[in-house]
């Protein structure tokens, strides 16, 4: 679905995205997930063309990058803005979208927006940034496209509206053929709910990918009793590592079932405790306890 | 389906200006034709005017009226006005779409950057000649009333050279706002080019924007020349319009 190879993008002297390498299969429900700033957004504009890369290179769907126009013809986006055109109405502005995109079905964009509460005769300038996220998701299923980019669609929606979007995003667009979404997002709420992969972007690079559930079973909490000082070499590889009265916490991104080399030789597994996706996700970009 | 919802798109950011433009360019019209009879009745003895001035009222007094308006109305403001007025319109759009935040949405759909630029820039021509239209029907009308026809040709000459000196115009705005995003300083810039383009035409003798009402212009140097002006600043105005705005990062 979407593979890159060294993605790099700078701006000036800042590095937005830096050296991302990503294979990510058909069909999967991808989030991406990273602090303020990690590049997310960056990502979505490198992967529809918007914005063009200052090294590496990839395909979507097996277009290259290089062809945006192929990239944009199949696949859509729900910008991080929610921004839409002051000078119209909610129709008109679905029509508008529509004449990009002829496979977008009205009826079923009207349904969608009848069962948010949003009128398609409004002005788009009286809606608030929620009704605006609402009708440009309402776009976006409607289409069809075979990938979907979304760049914080829940971002200004109340609860209930998250939880119809999410129902709504799982009964319509997850588990198409060929085909998949992208969801960056700041809610780990939101990648459990939808996702069956996760990126995690710190400072423009990768931190983590990989399936959830794979995710979820590699990276363990461990407590190890130690015979004697332990050997910096021990805890290589290791992550988040406290040593007290001769009992390691440390947390394995790889674990198989059994110890790391280093401490298995010299240590007793007391424990092996699975993480939450939060504690995950705060791990990998490095947040202090 | 694609172009005309291009064309929708650059109509949504024009229509506020282009309604402007339309009451400035009918006030215009009919100031200038209702002032013929002022005009006609000569000089006002109250009225103070150097030896120059008055000769040159007293001149204009003398002529019938269409050619007052071909001195005044074509030759006159209407082209200075029609200048400002595509230019006006051809700055911003896509290019400057980032202040608004629906940049991202626009270049997400399957349309080139270029097109977008090409769809504006014929839309600009299309309503400044429109513009120039609707002037036509004010300035003759007002002269039908006032027992003085104008001669169809005179008007349509008009109009056409208005619409090609408006794809002058609007092919130097486009180029000007790939430069700036600033709208203001886009306009100001696609003037001051104007400006500079018109002085060089009028020296090399070739139409220049500034002169697209002179007829006279057009044909006076071998017509090729002007031809050739005109496709040159069109196509290095548009064509550098989408040659930036294609490379830039947005």
């Amino acid at each position: 679905m979407i593979r890159t190879e060294g993605l790099t993008k700078r701006y000036g002297g800042v590095t937005a995205v830096d050296g991302l390498s990503l294979d990510l299969p058909a069909g999967s429900v991808v989030g991406v997930v990273g602090p303020n700033g990690a590049g997310k957004t960056t990502l979505l504009r490198l992967l529809l063309g918007i914005t063009r890369p200052s090294a590496g290179r990839g395909t979507v769907l097996g277009h290259s990058l290089a062809d945006s126009l192929a990239i944009r013809q199949a696949v859509a986006l729900v910008p991080d803005s929610k921004a839409l055109y002051q000078h119209t109405t909610v129709a008109g502005f679905l029509r508008f979208y529509a004449a990009f995109h002829p496979n977008v079905d009205g009826s079923a964009a009207r349904a969608l927006l009848g069962r948010w509460g949003v009128d398609p005769g409004r002005p788009v300038s009286k809606l608030s940034r929620g009704e605006r996220s609402k009708v440009l998701l309402a776009a976006v299923v409607a289409r069809g496209a075979p990938l979907t980019l979304l760049d914080e669609p829940s971002d200004g929606l109340d609860p209930g509206a998250v939880e119809a979007l999410w129902g709504t995003l799982l009964e319509q667009l997850a588990g198409r053929e060929g085909g998949g979404i992208v969801l960056s997002t700041h809610r780990l709420d939101e990648v459990e709910r939808l996702c069956d992969r996760i990126v995690v972007l710190r400072q423009g690079a990768l931190a983590l990918e990989g399936e959830l559930d794979e995710v979820r079973s590699r990276w363990q909490r461990l407590t190890v009793r130690l015979e004697g000082e332990p050997e910096p070499a021990a805890t290589e590889g290791l992550q988040d590592v406290r040593i007290r009265n001769g009992v390691v916490e440390a947390v394995t991104s790889s674990w198989d079932g059994s110890l790391p080399a280093g401490l298995a030789a010299r240590g007793e597994l007391i424990e092996a405790r699975p993480m939450g996706l939060r504690e995950i996700y705060l791990t990998a970009v490095g947040h202090d306890r | 389906m694609i172009v005309r919802a291009m064309l929708r798109h650059a109509w949504w950011s024009i229509r506020g200006r282009f309604l402007i433009a339309g009451l400035a360019v009918v006030a215009h019209a009919a100031i200038l034709a209702l002032g013929f009879r002022r005009v006609a009745s000569g000089v006002p003895g109250n009225w103070e005017l150097g030896a120059a001035d008055r000769a040159r009222v007293e001149a204009l007094a003398q002529v019938p009226f269409d050619v007052y308006l071909g001195q005044t109305w074509a030759g006159g403001g209407l082209a200075t006005l029609l200048v400002v007025v595509a230019v006006a319109l051809a700055v911003g759009g896509v290019a400057a779409e980032r202040r608004q935040e629906t940049l991202d949405l626009t270049l997400s759909l399957p349309a080139s950057r270029g097109g977008w630029l090409v769809a504006r820039g014929a839309l600009v021509t299309a309503l400044v000649t429109l513009l120039t239209l609707i002037s036509a029907v004010v300035v003759a009308g007002i002269g039908v009333g006032m027992g003085h026809p104008i001669p169809a040709g005179t008007l349509l000459g008009t109009i056409l050279l208005a619409g090609v000196g408006a794809a002058h115009a609007a092919a130097l705005g486009l180029f000007s706002t790939t430069i700036t995003r600033d709208s203001v300083a886009a306009l100001l810039l696609g003037l001051g080019v104007l400006y500079l383009l018109g002085g060089v035409g009028e020296s090399a003798s070739v139409w220049a924007p500034g002169a697209w009402q002179d007829l006279g212009r057009w044909s006076a140097a071998p017509p090729w020349r002007s031809l050739a002006s005109w496709l040159g600043v069109v196509a290095l105005g548009a064509g550098g319009a989408i040659w930036r705005f294609t490379r830039t990062d947005v």
